[in-house]
Parts: C-alpha cells; structure tokens; sequence
C-alpha cells in the first residue's frame, strides 16, 4: 500500500505497518463492521484487539434476510434494523471493518 | 479278457513272424516273439498277485504254504521279465500311463494321438502352401520393381530352397573356406559349405547335364530372364517333388551326379566349380551387403526435411547465444582454470578449419581398414575428436598457456572442438548411410560439417532477427500470456517506494464537498482537501499522527507516574534516564503534532487537520499539560493564524448549524468540544500573557481571518472575548496584572486593534448571537437569520458567549461606541428579557438568560431590569 508507506514516512513512525493498525486509526471514529449471518454494524469505535473483538458504541445493527416464496420461487429482501447504545462484538463474527462508506 | 489274450498271442505270434520275415532287413523296434512272451509273462504275474489278495483275503492256516508258492512264482515272474529286458526296446509314451492310473483306455490315447498328428499334418501343409504363395508372388514383385538385383537374390532363394535350408545356412556364409582349399583339390573345394551347388547337381541332373552348362553360361552372362524362365519350373518340380528328400534318395541323387560329373570331362567340372566358387561368392557378398544395407535403412525416410529442421530448430534455439563463450557454464569454468581469456570471434572459424582437420586423420585412418561395417567407423569418429583434445592438445595448452595467442587459439579450437562434437555427431548419424553406401569418407564428412554449420547459422540470425515476443494473446482470451524463457525471466514485483507515492494517478478526484449532507465523521471534511492527490491517505496521515501523539501522551503520562518512584536526589543516573526519556516522548509528542509547520504550506494546516478530528481535540488539553510556554505559545499562534480553516469555524457558524440536522448536532458536539477541550489551555495561556503578544495575537487573529464571519462561531467569540479583556485589562495598567507593564505602544496598539474590530463588526452585532427561536427576531443588516421552529432548542448557554462577548466590548468601548452598541443589539436585550419574564420557559433558564443579559448591560451600567418590558 503506498498510502500506508507515504502515511508511515511522514508521520515519521515506523514503515511496517500492520492492518490492525489501519484499524486503530479508525478509534473513536463511525466505522462500518460487516459481521457474520448478513448483519452489518454501524456505530463508533471505541476499542479493539487483535481478535478484532470491538466495543461499540452508538450502534446500528441491520440484519439482511431473504425471504424465499415457496409458492412462487422468488425472493425477497428485507432489512431489520436496531440500536443499540453500547455493544460488545465477538471477534470471530467479524467479516470486515472499514470506515463507513462516504455515500451512504 | 484273459482267454482272449491267450488266444491272441498265438495269432499274433503266427503274424509276428511273418513280419519279421518280410522286414528282416528294416530294423524294427522290437522282435514281436519277444513282446508276446513278454505279454503272456505280464498276464502271468496279474494272475499271480490276485491269487495273492485272495490267499491273503482268505487266510487260513494252510494257505501259507501256498502263499509262498505263489510269491515265489511272482518273483520268477518278474526275474524273468528282468532278463528279458535287454531284447526289448518298447516306449511307452507316459501318458499311456496316465491313461491307465485314471482308468481309461489306452487306446483312446492313440486314438487322440492319430487325430494330432493328422491335423498337425494339415497344419503344416497350409503353412507350407501360404510360404509358397508367397514366394510365389514376392518374386513377381520383386522382378517387377528390382529387376537388377532380382536375379541375385533369386539364386540365392535357390539355393536355400535345393538344400532345404534349416537355417544353418546363415552361420556358414562366409563362403571363404581357406583351410578346405589347401587340403583338398578343387573337387571337394566346390563342395564345402553352401558353395555346393546340390540344387544344380541334384535337380538339374534329372533334367539332363546340358541343361545344367547351358544355366552356368546364363548366369555368368548375367541374363536374368531365361534362368528365371528355366528356375521356375524346375522351382515348382522341386516344390511338389521331394522337399525333404529321404537320405536313401539324395545319395542315390549324388551318386548319379557323380556318374555324370564322371562321364563329363574333367575340366569343365573344374571350372565349374571355379566358376561356381568365385562369383557366387563375390555375389553373394553383394547381397549380403546389399541385405544388411536395406534392413538398416528400413527406417529411413520416416521423417520429412521439415520434421528435421523444427527438431534442430528447438535444439538450436536453445543454443542461441550472444556470446557463446560467456554463456556456456563449462567452458566459463574452463577459462577461469585455464586463467586466459578467449575471444568469442575466433571460434567459428577456428572450429571449421579445426575440425577438418582431425576428420582428415581420422578417415584417412580408417580407409586403411577394410570397410566392413558403417557402424564402427561411426563411433570412431566420436572419439577421435575428444580423444585428440584431452590427450594432444591438452597438455599443449597446460603448458604454453599464458603465452602466445596461438596457443589461444589452439585451445579455443579444442574447446570449440569439443562443443561442436555434440554438433558434429548428429552430422555423423547423418553421414553413416552415406558412408556405408562407400562414398569417401572425407568429403563426406567435410561437407556434412559444414552444411550443420550454415544450418546453425541460418537458424541463429533467423531466431535472432525475429525476438520471441514476452508475451502471446491468443484470439479471443481475456487477456496476455507471458512466455517466459532464460532471456525473459518473470519479473520481480517490484513495490513502490514512498517516492511515487505523489505521482499516483488522480483516480479518485478530489472530493470538494464541503458541506456534506449526511456526513458522519467530520474529521473526514478535509479529505477533499491537501497537497497531494490522494485524500484518503491525508486522512490516515493524519489519524496517524494523532495516533502517534496520544501514543507519545500515553508514554509520557506513564513516565509522569513513574517519576514518582524515582528518588529525590537529581544526580541518580536513573533520573538522568528518566529526564531523557521524559523529554524524547514530549519531543516526538511535539514533533507528531506538526503545530510549528509555516503557515502556508499546506492547506490545511496539519494542525488544523488534527484539529478536524475529535479525538485530536481530546488529547490537546492533556498533552498541553507537558508542554512548554513556547510551544503552547506557537500552538496558539497556529490556531489562531488558522482559525478560519478550523472546522469549528467552518461549518459550526450559526447559520450553518441553523438546520436540526445531525450533522448540525455532530457540528455543536464538537464544537463544544472545541470549546472544552482546546479553548482553555490556549485561554489560560492568553490570560497570562504581556500585552505584546496580546497584541500580536489579536492582530494577527484579526487579519487572518475575516472577523464579520468568524464572530458567528462561539470559539471565535470566546478567543476574542479573552483576547480584548486580556488587552483591556493589560491597558488599564495595574499592579495586579503579571508581567510586565504595558508601555505606551502596546496600548496604543490595542486600543486601535480594539477599534478596528468595532468597526468591522459595527452593524452585525446581532449576527454574533446564534439564531434564535422568536418570530420577532429582526433580520440584522444584510444577514439573514433562519428561524429555529422551537425555542426550547435554544439554550441560554448558546447565548453566554455572546454576551460576554459584548460584554467586553462595551468594556473597553468609548461612549459613542457604547451607544452604537446598545442600539444595535436594543432589540436583543429586549427579546432575551421579555423571554425570561414572560414566564414560558421555566424560572432557572429564565434566571440564566436574565443573568446573560445583565453581563451585557453591568458592563454598560446597565440592568436588565431597568429595561421597560
């Protein structure tokens, strides 16, 4: 990643540089947490480790489900919403974390 | 079965002698008298050994005595059938035996026995049917297409089939029998080993002696097609008649031979026989030659001129190089043990001329040996080259190595000798037919050498002039398939260094949306914003060095709490350790924070970028905790040189944060944060100051940034606040006041500072204060002022820093200023008091509002409840 050699150089912190540290970059701020079973996560970082095991804060949970039509074969999808002030996540369900999408 | 027998062997006796009589010369297997008595004595010990098993079945006191009798009368039995041994010659085939252990017949045996040998019998016949037929039409063929040499090996064929050959015929080719010769005349000489023309004495002697001179002169003459004429039908007399003559007929065949060789005269016979004798072996030698030669070259031709040249392209192509000697691993080594240097130039030639020359002796070598087999010379000239490097040339080289350039040349011809016997071998193979058909050796070879040359020339500037490309797209594939070979190795990847990292394309432009709608994270506003093209990466540069800093704050925090393990006494090395480390971290801290970067290099400035992000607000007051007046000094400077660019100022003015978006309420939060976390060491710091750098800090707040627009956010107000009553305390020159006195300039200075500001505020006043929620708010000068739907929104601590604000105003403000003041925001004072005693909103928030607008008016002379309501 040049970004992270151009970010390390001019920091002046070390060259390596770890994903996790990406992820410590992004404490305190609104992250994006993709989690298993087609649930999502919205909410601020507020701690983590190398499990990625994270303590959220301010959290919006959206749960995707399908629903298949026996009768007629389609599916439809449809989203579950909740919130939670404070959340604790399990590492292993963790997909991915990125800083939420600028659109969205 | 007992009568039966006995009545047969006297039958069989009465034949038995007739037969005897008639073939008493043949000799027979057996005497027929013999075999019945042999038989009768069989029988007779049959019967002896049932009588036995009764006896002994029935055994009774006297059955002893005749027990013995009859044992003794078996034994005699058996003695005589011993003696009788000798006269009789009787093979019983073992599966008689067989037979008659399973209780079958025997005669069934001969039965089967017959059956085989009669269809074997016919099996044979077939075979030697399909031979004839056989023969019959490759000798057709044979006339047909090799009308030359058919003669030849038709003779041959008779031959082999007069004697009925048994294949020994092979082992006795060499018709040369040296020995025969000396010792016997040339009678027997025509005799020995196949030379003996018994087709000729034997058949043709039925036919007649004339016969047999006329087929001598006919062959000599070499006129294939009469003999042929004249060996067919004697061919197929000799087919349907005897093949396997009996050894009664053929001597009766020779002695009538011999009568006949008798009665002719002698001397023809003997040159005859010479004549039999020499050219039958010179063309028999022909044959076998001629033979051998086809079995070899059955093969031949399997593969086109096109099949050879794209097998020795790919074997060139891996030869190709531009510098032989420096490619080929052995001879690099060779060079470096040799300790000499070659030209590559050299080689070719060298090698052509070179290589003629050991050819020369080794073929003139072998024209001295009989030409028997190709095969021979072959390996001959594989050797020789490498024979003559490693024993001639070599020790040449080991000693006058390191002088003359002949010497170079010489070994570089050895080396180029040895390298192109690999090359000239194939050239051999490809010689060996042409040899062995006896063209000379020597410019046999010479040519085929140089012919490999030009090929390998040919093929290397062919290859040359035409580079394999790096990569091949095939039609219709979704894109290119690098081929790689030793000239185009796969490429390393190489990573780029942090020096390209500026040049990176422009993919994502830069996001210029300043006022993103629904955006989360403020700290991500600048991301449009920087030098370098790519936003993202200002971003983390940034969240890095705010990480890096509260990594320092921790450390430095972490030594603070040690500090208080370590003793006293300030000589300890471990205090020494603990000051260094001390001040590092609070350098690095420093250093992260980038405050002291010139003010307008980058935009924004890397502090206000840190700034931008909450967390970079949070840990400002902590890490101001351990810095120096200096540097909180420059910190200050910084924010204010850019305080337009803070993102509090930003997008948290009034009339931004006017909608109850939530980015507005995220814009207030920080703000507030601003206000809490960032303002007060700045604050304090001011609140301590000389009126210089007052002054300074005024002036350069007030030229940097455009006051009528910064005074709309509340940090700008609270800096301005502190910054006026700071200078107007410093003006009103005290003893309680810190520092030094102000002189004359300074305060003149600030009261022109404080009158510029008026007057760039004059008219706008109202603007200072947020938006509020009543309908009768007026519309100040030229600003517009969008109301808030409820007035609960509104706190009265939105308001504080405005009036403090104008509190300080009005302190340090002449009496015509006052009065511009108070008519400006009359209608402010009036609202904020007639909200508190209307009684909607509840008694503290009243209280609070009043107490607001008492800072404003105290500081006028003023109250709020000398207003008329």
């Amino acid at each position: 990643m040049s970004d992270t050699l151009a970010l390390g150089s001019a920091g002046g912190a070390s060259m390596v540089e770890e994903p996790l540290d990406l992820v410590r970059l992004s404490l305190d701020e609104r992250i994006y947490v993709k989690l298993r079973g087609d649930r999502e996560l919205r909410g601020r970082l507020h701690a983590y480790d190398q499990h990625l095991n994270m303590v959220l804060g301010e959290v919006e949970e959206t749960i995707t489900i399908v629903d298949v039509n026996e009768d007629v074969g389609t599916q439809s999808v449809r989203t579950v919403n909740r919130k939670v002030p404070m959340l604790f996540v399990r590492g292993d369900g963790v997909i991915l974390v990125s800083p939420p999408s600028r659109l969205s | 079965m007992n009568p039966n027998q006995q009545q047969r062997p006297p039958q069989q006796q009465q034949q038995n002698q007739n037969q005897n009589q008639n073939h008493s010369q043949t000799p027979v297997d057996f005497n027929d008298e013999d075999r019945s008595v042999l038989e009768s004595q069989i029988r007779e010990s049959l019967e002896t050994l049932s009588q036995i098993r009764v006896t002994v079945e029935n055994h009774e006191s006297a059955s002893g005595e005749v027990l013995e009798q009859r044992v003794d009368r078996l034994v005699r039995g058996l003695a005589q059938m011993h003696e009788m041994k000798d006269r009789l010659n009787v093979n019983v085939p073992e599966e008689v035996l067989a037979y008659i252990k399973d209780g079958r017949n025997p005669d069934e045996f001969t039965s089967k026995f017959m059956e085989r040998v009669a269809s074997e019998n016919q099996f044979t016949n077939g075979k030697i049917s399909a031979l004839t037929n056989f023969k019959q039409e490759y000798e057709s063929k044979l006339k047909e297409f090799f009308p030359d040499e058919a003669a030849e090996i038709l003779d041959a064929r008779l031959e082999t089939l007069a004697l009925g050959d048994d294949g020994l015929g092979e082992a006795l080719e060499d018709g040369q029998d040296d020995f025969n010769d000396e010792t016997f005349d040339a009678d027997v000489g025509e005799i020995t080993g196949k030379d003996f023309d018994f087709y000729q004495s034997t058949v043709s002697g039925k036919v007649g002696a004339p016969h047999h001179q006329h087929q001598q002169q006919q062959q000599q003459q070499h006129q294939y097609q009469q003999p042929q004429r004249q060996t067919q039908p004697t061919l197929a007399d000799a087919q349907s008649g005897n093949k396997v003559m009996t050894l009664a007929e053929l001597e009766a065949r020779m002695l009538m031979q011999q009568q006949q060789n008798q009665q002719q005269p002698s001397v023809p016979s003997m040159d005859l026989g010479r004549r039999i004798a020499d050219p039958e072996v010179v063309a028999r030698r022909k044959r076998e030659r001629l033979q051998r030669q086809m079995e070899l070259s059955k093969y031949d031709n399997m593969m086109s001129r096109h099949d050879k040249d794209f097998i020795v392209r790919i074997q060139i192509s891996q030869l190709l190089t531009d510098d032989p000697a420096a490619d080929d691993f052995y001879c690099h080594m060779y060079q470096l043990s040799r300790g000499t240097m070659f030209g590559s130039g050299s080689l070719p030639q060298q090698s052509a001329s070179q290589n003629n020359g050991p050819q020369d002796h080794s073929t003139s070598r072998q024209s001295a040996q009989t030409p028997v087999s190709g095969s021979t010379s072959q390996p001959g000239q594989q050797l020789m080259p490498e024979q003559q490097g490693q024993s001639g040339q070599s020790p040449a080289v080991g000693v006058r190595s390191l002088n003359s350039h002949g010497n170079n040349s010489n070994s570089s011809s050895s080396d180029a000798r040895r390298s192109d016997s690999s090359l000239g071998m194939p050239g051999q193979s490809q010689n060996h037919p042409h040899q062995h058909l006896g063209r000379s050796h020597r410019s046999n070879t010479q040519s085929s050498m140089a012919r490999m040359q030009q090929q390998v020339q040919r093929i290397v500037n062919e290859a040359r002039r035409r580079p394999k490309a790096a990569h091949v797209a095939a039609e219709g594939a979704l894109g290119k398939i690098s081929v790689n070979s030793a000239r185009n190795p796969k490429q390393v990847i190489q990573v780029q260094q942090r020096g390209h990292a500026g040049s990176i394309s422009q993919s994502d432009a830069p996001r210029n949306s300043p006022l993103p709608a629904t955006h989360h994270d403020l700290g991500g506003i600048f991301s449009g914003m920087g030098d370098t093209r790519n936003p993202a990466s200002e971003r983390r540069k940034t969240l890095r060095s705010i990480e890096n800093v509260y990594t320092a704050v921790l450390r430095l925090e972490q030594l603070i709490r040690e500090q208080v393990r370590l003793p006293q006494n300030s000589d300890h090395p471990s205090v020494q350790q603990w000051l260094a480390m001390y001040s590092e971290a609070k350098e690095k801290a420093w250093s992260e924070l980038d405050a002291s970067q010139p003010i307008s290099n980058t935009y924004p400035h890397p502090l206000v970028r840190f700034l931008s992000f909450s967390k970079g607000k949070r840990i400002i007051p902590r890490l101001v905790h351990h810095l120096s007046i200096d540097q909180i000094l420059a910190l200050t400077t910084t924010i204010i040189a850019n305080f337009e660019t803070l993102d509090v100022c930003r997008f948290g003015s009034f009339s931004y944060s006017a909608s109850g978006s939530l980015v507005a309420m995220q814009q207030r939060e920080e703000t507030d944060l601003f206000l809490h976390a960032v303002m007060p060491p700045t604050l304090a710091f001011l609140a301590e100051t000389s009126l210089q750098i007052v002054n300074g800090l005024f002036a350069l707040f007030m030229e940097r940034n455009n006051i009528a627009w910064v005074a709309r956010t509340r940090p700008a107000l609270a800096f301005l606040t502190v910054l006026l009553g700071r200078s107007a305390t410093l003006r009103q020159a005290g003893s309680h006041t810190y520092g030094p006195q102000p002189d004359a300039q300074e305060v003149y200075q600030s009261s022109e500072l404080y009158n510029h500001l008026f007057n760039s505020l004059r008219g706008n006043l109202v603007t200072v204060f947020p938006p509020s929620s009543t309908t009768t708010s007026s519309p100040a000068m030229g600003q517009a002022i969008s109301p808030i739907s409820t007035g609960s929104t509104v706190s009265p601590m939105e308001d504080l820093h405005a009036w403090q604000f104008l509190a300080t105003l009005a302190i340090g403000a002449s009496v015509e200023q006052q009065h511009a003041l108070v008519s400006e925001v009359r209608e402010k004072v009036f609202e904020k008091v007639m909200l508190a005693k209307s009684g909607h909103v509840p008694i503290d928030i009243a209280m609070a509002l009043t107490a607001n607008v008492n800072l404003f008016l105290n500081a006028l002379g003023l109250d709020a409840s000398q207003v008329a309501t």
